[in-house]
């Protein structure tokens, strides 16, 4: 698998890029019940989990600015015929065609095209048409809210953003386009257009970063099979720090659920749940991302070794061997994207699908548990299976 | 066997409600395979033989029967009494409780002196689930002696040698060295001052990264709970209720309860307040101010025990909320980072009437 040649930008981006998937009507926002569980059972012991979501706090969101409200679509060495005849394989009827191609709306700047479609036209884009466009436009810095589209889970009026005015949802299911597997949103500069409250604009922006998580829980009792939940949380002795507090509350009569953080090793269990800071990036001036995150698992000072780091290859070979499923606590799994056999991403396995990972180098992307199908659904996009490779820690 | 688990609950307050229980800690195994010694010693730094004597014979110790039934060592350093477990077993209660009060104190700033502190004197509570015989917790419980409130116990060798059992003696080490930790949840209900809350825990520098599973658990309609280790900031997150290994030392120093309360803030622990080159004091008020006496703690803030008439640090922890405070007991790596009641952890260190406490709080606090 050779490494993902399309560098990611790493710090703020606009809008700030975020996951999805199924839909998952259990947003704290408006839910009004304690979640659904699900009761994961095997050599881990018995897992409570359940679905939430984080979002980016105000200090974050404060560092975004908002952009126009104007879509704008830069086109980089392309010239007019080159762009015309994107148009046309989209899909694009002559009318719209003619529409964009108006002087008004099209603006050559050397090697920059931009093309300002109005309302009505970026509204009218059907599926074929927005994915097929946005996928050129995905190209280059100059369109960030395309090249790091936001995932979307279900939008619809019962969906993960129903806390925000129907009008708005609406309008964000029907500029969604589809990306192999997940579903996508770009046109935020038309959705600021039409929002007429600071208010409404902070919200959507907040709910907009939204991030679906995986809370756990393990359920331990005096009838626990404590030296096996022990074993496997340990990952080989790797993990030792926990077992005291599990034998502990074994000791203690009554079935007790223990939050999964207290089983992660040090570095983990302090990072999970939280967003990046300055401090994650200050010695080596990059933030960490999935790459990063799965290799510093078990490291109290991390390695800064990230997805574009020349010796990521070498270090893997180094410092692991390869496992075959099924994988246990701390096995690192590492995700090939099928179509351009590039390495894209890994992620810890944790217990049965559950992973830990954190999504991308963005400082929205907080890290968090993950399960591993919705991973690879995220960093793959794509029909086709991915490959995953499994690498257990030599040592 | 196995205990009933209480749940608790904290007053309510800015910080909202919190629910817990108690847990107890036990150290690894390995940290006491070399500790199974039977032979009483007590060591006295800088005294020759006669001062030694002396002091003996001043705590009511039947000098000329020890010397009968006794081995000195007398190294460059001090000298070394090692009496029979025979004589030990001969020690009265009035002796036991002059002698090994005023021997700690001789020898405060000394360690490996053997004591264990009995918490909450509450001996018995430590021993459950290990089966310990009956006549060995008696043996402590009547043994122990008090050093102003708190109690101790030093006759660590002596019980051991009442021990015939390899493994039992491991087990009997780990209930002296027990750790009784607070596991707490945060739990909001639909009456929940959700404002004041999310003030409470979000005091601190760069908090709110860290804090987006509070934030969702705030906005439920229908409350929820949130494991405290997510309130926490990452160093105590990541340390909390485990036990200090070899790499935590730094330059031949262990962590103890001033660095952990020095780095409770820190984005990554700093081995800086390992430093004995500068006092702590130093350190304090680098990054700290001090709050006038009778002010109230908020979350985070370090508050340090000080015996006032000697003008001697004893103990730091941290504040987190109500009576819950975070600490780490000792330098030794039998001490885990653990949540604690503050009465609790006051009744491993108050030995005399002279206890205050200081509240310091980050400078970039208000």
């Amino acid at each position: 698998m050779a490494k993902k040649s399309n560098k990611r930008r790493v710090g703020r981006s606009f809008p700030p890029p975020r996951t999805g998937g199924r839909a998952a009507p259990t947003h704290a926002a408006h839910r009004a019940a304690a979640p659904p569980k699900r009761l994961l059972q095997g050599p881990w012991g018995e897992l409570e989990t359940c679905e939430t979501y984080l979002e980016a706090p105000d200090a974050l969101l404060d560092l975004l600015s908002l952009p126009s409200q104007h879509t704008v679509w830069n086109f980089l060495d392309m010239d007019r015929a080159q762009i015309l005849n994107l148009f046309e394989e989209s899909g694009m009827d002559s009318k719209k065609i003619e529409s964009l191609s108006r002087p008004s709306c099209w603006k050559d700047f050397g090697r920059t095209c931009r093309i300002f479609p109005d309302a009505g036209t970026v509204l009218s884009l059907s599926d074929r048409e927005k994915s097929t466009i946005y996928r050129v436009l995905s190209r280059w810095e100059e369109n960030p809210s395309h090249r790091y589209p936001i995932v979307l889970e279900d939008p619809g009026p019962n969906g993960y953003l129903s806390d925000l005015p129907p009008e708005v949802v609406n309008m964000i299911s029907s500029l969604a386009y589809r990306e192999g597997s997940v579903t996508l949103f770009s046109d935020f500069p038309l959705l600021l257009s039409r929002l007429t409250h600071p208010e409404v604009e902070r919200k959507l922006l907040r709910a907009l970063t939204r991030t679906r998580t995986i809370l756990a829980r393990v359920r331990i009792s005096p009838k626990s099979d404590i030296p096996a939940l022990c074993r496997y949380w340990s990952a080989g002795g790797r993990n030792a720090d926990p077992l005291p507090l599990v034998q502990s509350i074994a000791s203690t009569d009554g079935v007790d659920t223990l939050d999964i953080a207290h089983l992660l090793p040090a570095a983990a269990r302090g990072r999970l749940y939280s967003y990046p800071g300055i401090s994650d990036a200050m010695t080596t001036g990059r933030a960490p991302d999935g790459i990063w995150t799965a290799l510093n698992f078990f490291n109290r000072s991390p390695i800064p070794i990230y997805l574009m780091s020349p010796n990521l290859e070498d270090y893997l070979t180094r410092m692991f061997r390869k496992v075959e499923g099924p994988y246990t606590f701390g096995d690192l799994l590492l995700i090939g994207n099928p179509n351009t056999r590039e390495i894209c991403h890994a992620c810890i396995a944790i217990a049965g699908d559950i992973v830990y990972t954190k999504e991308s180098a963005d400082f929205f992307s907080p890290w968090i548990l993950s399960n591993l199908d919705r991973v690879v659904q995220y960093q793959v996009r794509s029909h086709e299976k991915a490959e995953i490779i499994g690498f257990r820690r030599v040592g | 066997m196995s205990e009933p688990k209480e749940i608790y609950t904290t007053r309510t307050g800015p910080w909202g409600k919190l629910e817990y229980y108690y847990s107890y800690l036990d150290s690894p195994d390995g940290f006491f395979r070399s500790s199974t010694r039977e032979t009483t010693e007590w060591g006295f730094i800088g005294h020759n033989r006669g001062q030694v004597e002396d002091f003996l014979f001043g705590c009511g110790v039947d000098v000329t029967e020890l010397n009968r039934d006794c081995r000195w060592i007398e190294a460059q350093n001090g000298t070394i009494v090692s009496p029979s477990n025979r004589f030990v077993a001969t020690l009265s209660a009035e002796v036991r409780q002059t002698l090994y009060p005023a021997h700690l104190k001789l020898m405060e700033n000394a360690t490996h002196l053997n004591e264990f502190v009995i918490e909450r004197s509450a001996y018995r509570e430590n021993t459950m689930g290990l089966n310990i015989p009956e006549e060995i917790i008696k043996l402590v419980e009547e043994r122990s002696v008090k050093m102003g409130k708190k109690t101790i116990f030093t006759e660590t060798a002596f019980a051991l040698s009442q021990i015939p059992d390899p493994t039992m003696k491991l087990k009997f080490l780990k209930s002296l060295a027990r750790n009784r930790a607070v596991l707490a949840k945060l739990r909001i209900t639909p009456d929940s001052d959700v404002e004041k809350i999310a003030s409470w825990w979000k005091a601190g520098p760069n908090r709110t990264r860290s804090l987006p599973l509070l934030e969702n658990a705030l906005r439920i309609p229908g409350g929820d709970s949130v494991d405290i280790i997510h309130l926490l900031p990452p160093v105590p997150r990541q340390l909390l209720n485990t036990f200090p290994t070899d790499t935590d030392e730094f330059d031949g120093r262990k962590p103890d309860c001033y660095w952990a309360a020095m780095n409770f803030f820190s984005e990554t622990a700093s081995n800086r307040y390992l430093d004995k080159s500068l006092p702590r004091e130093y350190y304090f008020l680098e990054r700290f101010k001090r709050l006038p006496r009778g002010s109230i703690p908020q979350f985070g803030d370090a508050v340090i025990l000080a015996d006032r008439k000697r003008n001697h640090f004893v103990h730091a922890y941290v504040h987190i909320a109500d009576d819950i405070v975070y600490t780490k007991n000792g330098k030794g790596k039998i001490f885990p980072y653990i949540l604690m009641r503050r009465d609790d952890l006051i009744s491993r260190y108050q030995d005399s009437s002279d206890l205050g406490t200081d509240i310091y709080r980050l400078k970039t606090l208000n």
